[in-house]
């Protein structure tokens, strides 16, 4: 049986009504914040958003007393989408609605260069220990910028996948990207295309997953090998009645059930703990997904589910592995393209059960 | 910070074993100590000093902070050696004396690479494998963290996990202590112009010169 790959749903800004976009003002009367940066010291924090500019604030005050605001930085063009700091320093990135990468230093307070390349909105972006930033966007590409060589790897993801929404690292030269047809793809930087996709992560879709596109027949996005997984109804992510879980929490409750249609399954968010192997991934299913980000295949490997209502904005899974913190809300955060009345605004927060080290070796051993 | 010269209290095996360099003979201590504070000795002996450290290279210094670091490494971990030992007995000590400076320059290189692999970014613990989960019949519902009234658009995790900040589709940002959930509201940034508007003078007149 061929999985019926539908054409993505065009994600284009274009399509919303102004009033429904990402910078339609808000009732306040401030910009809308898209982006939010801490520097691996704590003390730098970096927000971007609708008025073009990145904002800056010294967080080295107490606890208690209330954050300064050092400075804004205007330069970009259209609403800033992403912003990372590189880790270890104050060297700032950030990706923005209009094509454009830029470079700042907060150790001088200054702009210091643009990187162009990408054909349409850069939606996220990540950065690294070395001078290495990763972006993507709209155009389905994702770009590996070397800030100091001026050069750039260009990597292309397979039609069929839609936009490409959300990226994380898992290791010095490998990253993950999630997709608007609810696909996640892992990419190595010595290879142009993902070295492996897992069709239908997220959304009302059977897990699919695909090894990667052997050189014969480079068919990247035909069925799996995993046909089993598939066949029992998603259940190969060890969390396949998250649909029933939603329907039936939502019984409970009384609330409505999310009817979200295609915007269901875009992957708003991945993340990785830093350092480590445990990734997460989250859409607007009710569900953020854990994977081993090592083995297996196509590199990674399901490892269950969180639930979460509503639309997965940003993840953060803690360095040390203890709690995963999600950014959910009702609407997408770059438009109204879908709404999901049932669900609530705010900072979800999950704790995680780590196992001792030698019990996990044990569990996995038959 | 690597520190700048072994503190060694009581000499352990693995030190004496340490080949002989200027890290531990007292030259290479009184350089260490010329670096932080002025010597205690008289005039002449500082001025003695000061001709040493002019003299000492940019590769001497590295070489000599290099065996300073090795030395208190080497230090450490025969001190957790000397304490897992004397947890389990003390009868065949003497037995281990010849082979111990091989296995400790074994443990001395791993800890060595383990080091260099973490300040690169490239350690990767094993964590996805530990991770209990919570069953499909009973899944976690998390606890939310409420204050902000419109979609929450991103979020950011401090390096040492102990905040978290939050911004939402009405300009506000939350920042969220992640052991209590306590919540500290930002200032708002001010607004930023958008449009830059610049008057340009009718055709004909003295336009503006740049």
């Amino acid at each position: 049986m061929m999985l019926r790959t539908s054409e993505p749903p065009a994600l284009t800004l274009a399509s919303l009504p102004p009033s429904q976009g990402p910078c339609a003002p808000p009732r306040s009367g401030a910009a809308t914040v898209l982006a939010l940066a801490l520097s691996s010291d704590g003390q730098l924090l970096a927000s971007g958003g609708c008025d073009k500019a990145v904002h800056v604030w010294d967080l080295r005050a107490p606890p208690a007393a209330s954050p300064a605001y050092l400075t804004h930085f205007p330069g970009h063009r259209d609403a800033v989408t992403g912003l990372a700091f590189r880790e270890g320093s104050r060297q700032l990135f950030s990706c923005a609605r209009d094509r454009c990468v830029k470079v700042w230093s907060l150790d001088d307070m200054a702009y210091v260069d643009t990187l162009y390349g990408h054909g349409a909105e850069v939606a996220a972006i990540a950065a690294s220990r070395k001078e290495r930033v990763l972006t993507c966007g709209s155009d389905r590409t994702c770009r590996l910028w070397k800030v100091v060589e001026d050069s750039q790897l260009v990597f292309h993801a397979p039609a069929a996948a839609g936009s490409l929404e959300s990226i994380c690292w898992v290791s010095p030269t490998e990253w993950v990207t999630g997709a608007t047809d609810g696909s996640l793809q892992r990419w190595s930087a010595t290879r142009k295309k993902p070295a492996g996709t897992w069709l239908g992560a997220h959304g009302a879709w059977t897990a699919a997953p695909v090894a990667a596109p052997a050189a014969e027949n480079g068919r990247s996005h035909a069925p799996g090998p995993n046909a089993a997984a598939r066949k029992a109804g998603g259940s190969g992510l060890g969390y396949g009645a998250s649909a029933r879980s939603v329907a039936a929490a939502c019984a409970a409750s009384g609330r409505p059930e999310p009817c979200l249609g295609d915007a269901e399954r875009w992957v708003n968010a991945v993340a990785a703990a830093p350092g480590s192997d445990l990734l997460a991934s989250g859409a607007a299913d009710g569900c953020i997904r854990l994977w081993r980000a090592q083995g297996g295949a196509l590199g990674f490997e399901p490892r269950g589910g969180l639930a979460a209502r509503g639309f997965v904005n940003a993840l953060a899974v803690a360095r040390s592995g203890r709690f995963l913190l999600a950014a959910v809300g009702q609407e997408h955060r770059l438009g109204r393209w879908a709404r999901d009345c049932g669900a609530r605004n705010g900072v979800l927060f999950h704790a995680l059960q780590l196992d001792d080290e030698e019990a996990a070796a044990a569990a996995e051993e038959p | 910070m690597r520190p700048k010269r072994p503190r060694v209290e009581a000499p352990s095996r693995g030190v004496s074993r340490r080949p002989s360099g200027r890290a531990a003979s007292p030259e290479g201590d009184a350089l260490g100590d010329s670096d932080s504070e002025p010597a205690a000795g008289g005039r002449a002996g500082a001025e003695d000093e000061e001709d040493e450290e002019a003299e000492e290279t940019a590769g001497e210094k590295r070489l000599r902070l290099a065996k300073a670091y090795l030395s208190t490494l080497r230090a450490e971990l025969a001190q957790d050696k000397a304490s897992k030992r004397s947890a389990l007995s003390d009868e065949d000590e003497e037995g281990e004396e010849g082979e111990e400076g091989g296995e400790g320059d074994g443990a001395l290189g791993q800890r060595l690479a383990a080091d260099a692999r973490q300040a690169r970014g490239e350690a990767q613990r094993p964590l996805a494998r530990r991770v209990r989960l919570p069953s499909a019949a009973d899944p976690q519902q998390g606890t939310l963290w409420k204050g902000h009234s419109r979609p929450v658009t991103a979020l950011a995790l401090s390096s040492d996990d102990a905040f978290c900040v939050s911004a939402a589709k009405d300009g506000t940002l939350l920042r969220h202590d992640t052991a209590t959930g306590q919540r500290t509201r930002l200032p708002q940034p001010p607004p930023v112009p958008t449009h830059t508007v610049r008057a340009r003078a009718p055709l004909g007149e003295d336009a503006p010169r740049s």
